[in-house]
């Protein structure tokens, strides 16, 4: 039975998929770039996160961790 | 059940990594700071080389350049070389970092904007630097930057390589 | 013993793997000021300042500190901006702020490459609550570092103590989250993501201070002490051309108290020059009414649940904004945000600050360096 277990989280840890290596390590050159990130400014995600989060219903969908505060 | 696992792991992590005792790529590049002059790596038959596969936008291929012109200056006059090939889109972005860390242009450097030595040894990672004996074999693999423990550990290697 | 001498065995491999290949973290500082001021009379200023010390190749450690000095009439007033005070004392007009706000945080950070572990707490103190927070996060890259699976957790154990004497009916407010995310790398100049999270809160959920005023009577707000919600998102970041660049992404959410939303953002990035990126970022939410809520003045003093914070009610917002990059010499970095925000109309927004809308502005201005 923990061999059921163990291969899976073996190929989950160490798997390759020939399908899903699109980009090899020298073809970064874009995807370094600061344009090329999903939040280009940290500080500013830093901060809206938590304006959103007082000023709106919702919360989720992001990676980061974001503190409470007892704002009105 | 324990040697499934280590073929497994085996498998997974040796499939493409590494030419450790595979002849080295013969290759024409041109000067990167002369494009329209060509480089060979047969000017280094009998050479000691480290060929450093870098790009301008790599962090850590910025922050191991200071370490090697400093390796490159204390194995001056002797057989051992370094070789810096460039896979910048732009070459003058390479030219414009090389400016600052190494003035003297005591580095060789050569532009590969094709990507043809990375494609060739299938490079996993940025920076990639190969240590070829005078025969022409790799005869060592560095993925990542060289910093100051790895650099200590070369140096011997390099020591060793050039009393052949 | 099989299965123990196994275990060990794969922990060992595991381990190995682990140490693969040396990281590229570095010391790095930043300083930064961010600003907030809207409508509703309330500014904020918040200076804000970060540290992080590499101890090895792989290991790292960081603290980050914000505080924020508040503005605000709810604050002096003890209650809303609009309403007459009826239920505190004066306000204390004497001081610069009405509150401040310190929220360190301390983390530590392994990454060899492969594998990238945080953990670390938060702490944030202000006149009437108190935040504590502990989170871990942890991301696996696999595929020569062309996915990247994330799962990171946090749970808070937070704290009211209202300026006024009120006894209330709890004051803890605690909230757990877990984010899922994964993240691939389909080409050269496009990458996108998911991220799943979970979020649980218990506790006193409400505001102490807002109540709901009606001809016959003055309740204070109450809201179920339990909330559970749900949101997806989708991101991709694309390259239109050597200096262009588009990201959108779009998150769904929805709770147990019949809130859903929808947020939709996008932002083109333009490289002015090699060393200046601009651009152009829009927002656009919109949600729903939590169940409980009624229209202004529709509440019956035997109703269970109270709400007047807007919240809790619909409505939309939007958000239009400008980014600035600025890569100077070395490693270092300038940047700096202003975003402009508005909500629709809104009949709770009315009541309680007196505007048919909250209309803010809010900037961000960073320097980052190694050091």
């Amino acid at each position: 039975m923990y061999k059921l277990i163990l291969i899976p989280i073996l190929f989950f840890l160490t798997a390759c998929s020939d399908r899903l290596v699109r980009v090899m390590p020298y073809e970064k050159e874009y995807l370094a770039q600061d344009k090329m990130k999903l939040s280009p400014v940290d500080a500013r995600a830093e901060q809206e996160g938590h304006i959103f989060l007082i000023r709106e219903a919702s919360a989720g969908g992001e990676s980061a961790f974001q503190g409470g505060c007892g704002c009105r | 059940m324990k040697k499934i696992l280590i073929l497994l792991f085996l498998y997974v992590n040796v499939f493409a990594a590494g030419q450790v005792g595979d002849k080295a790529m013969n290759f024409q590049l041109p000067n990167l700071y002369h494009l329209d002059k060509k480089m060979s790596f047969n000017d280094y038959k009998g050479k000691v080389v480290l060929l450093n596969v870098w790009a301008s936008w790599c962090g850590g291929c910025k922050e191991e350049m200071p370490l090697f012109v400093k390796l490159q200056n204390e194995f001056k006059g002797s057989s051992f070389s370094i070789l810096l090939s460039n896979i910048d889109t732009n070459s003058q972005n390479a030219v414009s970092f090389l400016k600052g860390v190494d003035s003297h242009r005591t580095l060789h450097a050569v532009y590969d904007g094709d990507k043809i030595l990375p494609r060739a040894y299938r490079c996993i990672g940025m920076p990639s630097s190969y240590l070829i004996d005078k025969n022409g074999r790799i005869v060592d693999v560095f993925v990542g930057s060289i910093n100051e423990n790895t650099l200590f550990k070369l140096k011997a290697k390099i020591k060793a390589l050039l009393r052949k | 013993m099989q299965i123990k001498n196994l275990f060990m065995f794969f922990v060992s491999l595991v381990l190995l793997e682990l140490t693969s290949i040396a990281s590229d973290v570095k010391d790095t500082m930043s300083f930064g000021a961010d600003t907030y001021s809207d409508n509703a009379n309330v500014q904020v200023y918040s200076p804000t300042f970060s540290i992080f010390k590499k101890l090895s190749n792989q290991w790292m450690v960081g603290l980050k500190m914000r505080i924020d000095a508040i503005t605000a009439a709810s604050i002096s007033n003890g209650s809303n901006g609009n309403h007459v005070d009826a239920v505190t004392g004066a306000s204390s007009n004497s001081k610069l702020f009405d509150d401040t706000r310190y929220a360190p945080t301390l983390l530590a950070t392994y990454d060899d490459g492969d594998n990238l572990l945080s953990f670390g707490a938060y702490y944030s103190k202000e006149v009437d609550y108190d935040g504590k927070s502990l989170f871990v996060n942890y991301v696996r890259q696999l595929n020569e570092q062309n996915t990247a699976l994330g799962i990171g957790v946090s749970q808070s154990f937070d704290k009211w103590s209202p300026i006024f004497k009120r006894n209330l009916p709890r004051d803890n407010r605690n909230e757990g989250k877990i984010d899922l995310s994964i993240n691939q790398l389909i080409s050269p100049i496009l990458s996108v993501q998911a991220v799943y999270s979970h979020m649980t809160s218990q506790g006193f959920l409400s505001s102490p201070y807002h109540f709901v005023l009606q001809d016959k009577f003055a309740k204070f707000e109450n809201y179920p002490d339990t909330r559970t919600g749900d949101a997806v998102a989708l991101k991709g970041v694309s390259l239109l051309s050597t200096r262009n660049s588009i990201n959108l992404s779009y998150r769904y959410y929805k709770d147990d108290w019949g809130i859903s939303s929808h947020t939709i953002n996008g932002e083109i990035l333009h490289d002015v020059s090699r060393n200046f990126t601009t651009g152009l970022r829009l927002r656009y939410y919109t949600q729903t009414k939590a169940d409980f809520v009624k229209q202004v003045g529709a509440y019956a003093v035997t109703d269970k649940y109270f709400a007047v914070d807007y919240r809790t009610s619909a409505f939309d917002s939007y958000t239009i904004g400008i980014p600035f990059i600025y890569n100077m010499r070395g490693s270092s970095k300038l940047t700096a945000s202003v975003d402009y925000y508005q909500t629709s109309n809104n009949a709770h927004i009315k009541d309680w600050y007196g505007v048919s809308s909250i209309q803010a502005v809010f900037t961000t201005l960073t320097y980052s360096f190694d050091y």
